[in-house]
């Protein structure tokens, strides 16, 4: 199992694709903090562009009142409108980074990022070295997972350097936020990427390419499943007796990998932890027995 | 006999179709056992299950003596290049290695280079293996085979796509391999002519069933048509040969007699005819070529 990770490790080293994820990651960091410092000045300019217009159309006003025309002119824009960005000039990493994680990013990362390292043996057929010497075979997804976990370490290290350096280069003030309430909301990310990395690996080992995983993070990702889980909950509330506040989101990753934030609740948390955990298992559990069922090649 | 591998009725279904059906190969210790068989004849399917890349429906094989879940456990020992090589193509030959050898937990560092150099892709440096011809491939493949020091190598197809040189690389590879690291090998490959220039033993597989199992003299022997004898005296040499007990034969021409039985016996005909004092000018075995005794086992002439 050791020498599996340590190829594993040593084949993530030589992929492109996570240099490139890496990049991306670093990107989407630059993105954030750009377009949410760049909004209020261009509201601002907006402002300034509206207030001209308004004299313009009061001098024209006047000057038509005077010819016996009325003109109005509708001034659209988003005023009363509340931006979802701190406007003082301050930035704090441990908001950004919340409002990375309640995002869909996360689950598109992770998505991408699992899918390519769980289907790099499967493309070209590396897999066929492998898999008649290693028993039992689910070795070779169990090996896997701590690469994942480190694929994801290193994501959400880049995007959080990203936040801190181009947080100091656009704003005035820069502060960290609350960082153990910070540390332990990544944690807790990690895990449930961790299972969802490890659902994407299912995904790819079940239907033998990196592309059904990805498509799968993708939807999850859309916010399709909320509707699914209402219909569910109403499902269950009309037919199967389920209680009122009865609400199966409440056990679904992609729930909590939107919701734990520096402000979610202990409850909350904890739950996270352990729906993590049983997702891990169960994904784990069922890739390790696809691959030890299946045929290679 | 103890053989290193050795299958009990190995059968694979698919839906409907039995891609291999009750076969039951012998494969001696230090053999190059080679598996003929047409497209589809289901070559492939036996060397999976043999390399452990895939599940018998039914049916058992014994390997290194250990049946069942323990001949699992020293699956180990077998390396296998299943059609056409498994290998990442952004990295070098170097580095498909390394990663396998880390896999298997091959401390030895020079293994990596010792297999590049039998596989005499020693030159290839950093070259990405996505660049490599199908020839160089098909040699990774075999170096990666043999990662570990298997004792039994399954190579299927390898001299596929091959130019002749590389062919008689490989086959060189092989031979040399089998003689001085002792390793088995099954070989399959439906370029015969190719295949009987240094297998030891063979097993003709046609529609999942295994029609034939012969060691390199008997085919040679099923492959012998007749004795060809030139003398000036056809009808003295037809009375020895009568007289020998010879009765399938022919003159087909004015000098020329053709033998039908007793093919391996050219030496005794002729010291026959040297005591009857007939003259003989050339006696000889005429083969019939591997391929066309192929064609005559599996009944037709189609992808061969």
């Amino acid at each position: 199992m050791f020498n599996l990770i340590k190829m594993n490790f040593y084949r993530l080293f030589h992929q492109k694709s996570f240099y490139v994820m890496i990049a991306v990651a670093a990107f989407i960091g630059w993105f954030m903090v750009f377009m949410i410092w760049m909004t209020p000045r261009l509201e601002e300019k907006a402002q300034d562009a509206r207030n001209a217009r308004e004299q313009t159309s009061q001098t024209g006003e006047e000057a038509e009142s005077n010819a016996g025309f009325h003109v109005g002119i509708m001034v659209g824009g988003t005023e009363g409108e509340e931006l979802p960005v701190p406007q003082s000039g301050e930035f704090n990493l441990a908001e950004f980074v919340d409002e990375f994680f309640t995002s869909g990013f996360t689950m598109i990362l992770i998505s991408v990022g699992a899918a390519l390292i769980a289907n790099s043996e499967r493309k070209r057929g590396f897999i066929k070295n492998l898999g008649g010497q290693m028993k039992p075979r689910g070795m070779l997804i169990v090996s896997k997972l701590p690469v994942i976990l480190f694929e994801l370490v290193a994501l959400y290290a880049a995007i959080i350097l990203s936040f801190t350096l181009f947080g100091r280069i656009y704003y005035d003030r820069f502060t960290a936020g609350n960082i153990p309430v910070m540390c332990k909301v990544v944690l807790v990310q990690l895990l449930l990427g961790l299972a969802f990395g490890a659902l994407v690996m299912l995904v790819c080992t079940a239907a033998r390419n990196a592309a059904a995983g990805i498509f799968a993070g993708i939807v999850v990702a859309s916010g399709l499943f909320p509707y699914v889980y209402f219909f569910i909950n109403r499902l269950a509330t009309a037919y199967l007796g389920a209680p009122a506040g009865f609400d199966i989101s409440k056990c679904s990753l992609d729930y909590y990998l939107s919701c734990i934030t520096s402000e979610a609740a202990g409850k909350d948390v904890a739950t996270a932890l352990i729906v993590g955990v049983v997702y891990l298992l169960l994904a784990s559990a069922a890739g390790c027995l696809v691959l030890e069922k299946r045929d290679i090649g | 006999m103890d053989y290193l591998l050795s299958t009990e009725n190995l059968t694979k279904q698919y839906k409907r179709k039995k891609a291999v059906d009750r076969v039951s190969i012998h494969v001696k210790q230090g053999d190059i056992y080679g598996l003929i068989g047409r497209n589809g004849a289901g070559k492939t399917t036996l060397m999976k299950i043999l390399s452990g890349l895939a599940a018998p429906t039914s049916g058992s094989f014994t390997l290194f003596g250990e049946e069942g879940v323990r001949a699992g456990k020293i699956m180990n020992r077998v390396g296998a290049l299943i059609e056409e090589p498994g290998i990442y193509a952004d990295m070098s030959a170097y580095g498909n290695l390394h990663a396998k050898c880390m896999a298997l937990g091959v401390r030895n560092r020079d293994t990596e280079k010792e297999l590049l150099e039998i596989v005499g892709l020693s030159d290839t440096g950093k070259k990405p293996v996505g660049k490599f011809s199908l020839g160089m491939k098909q040699r990774l493949g075999i170096a990666l085979a043999l990662v570990g020091e298997p004792d039994l190598v399954i190579l299927d197809e390898p001299i596929n796509g091959l130019d002749p040189q590389g062919i008689a690389e490989v086959r060189n590879t092989i031979e040399r391999l089998n003689r001085e690291r002792h390793i088995t090998f099954i070989i399959s490959s439906h370029i015969l002519g190719e295949l009987s220039k240094f297998a030891l033993n063979y097993g003709i597989i046609h529609n999942g069933q295994l029609l034939q199992e012969l060691s390199g003299e008997e085919l040679f022997e099923k492959c012998s048509r007749k004795i060809l004898l030139n003398t000036p005296d056809t009808p003295a040499a037809s009375t020895v040969l009568e007289k020998n007990g010879i009765t399938n034969y022919r003159v087909t021409g004015r000098d020329t007699i053709e033998i039908y039985e007793r093919l391996k016996e050219t030496a005794e005909i002729n010291s026959a005819f040297v005591s009857a004092g007939i003259p003989i000018n050339g006696i000889s075995v005429l083969n019939q070529e591997l391929e066309d005794y192929f064609l005559e086992l599996t009944g037709g002439g189609k992808n061969v």
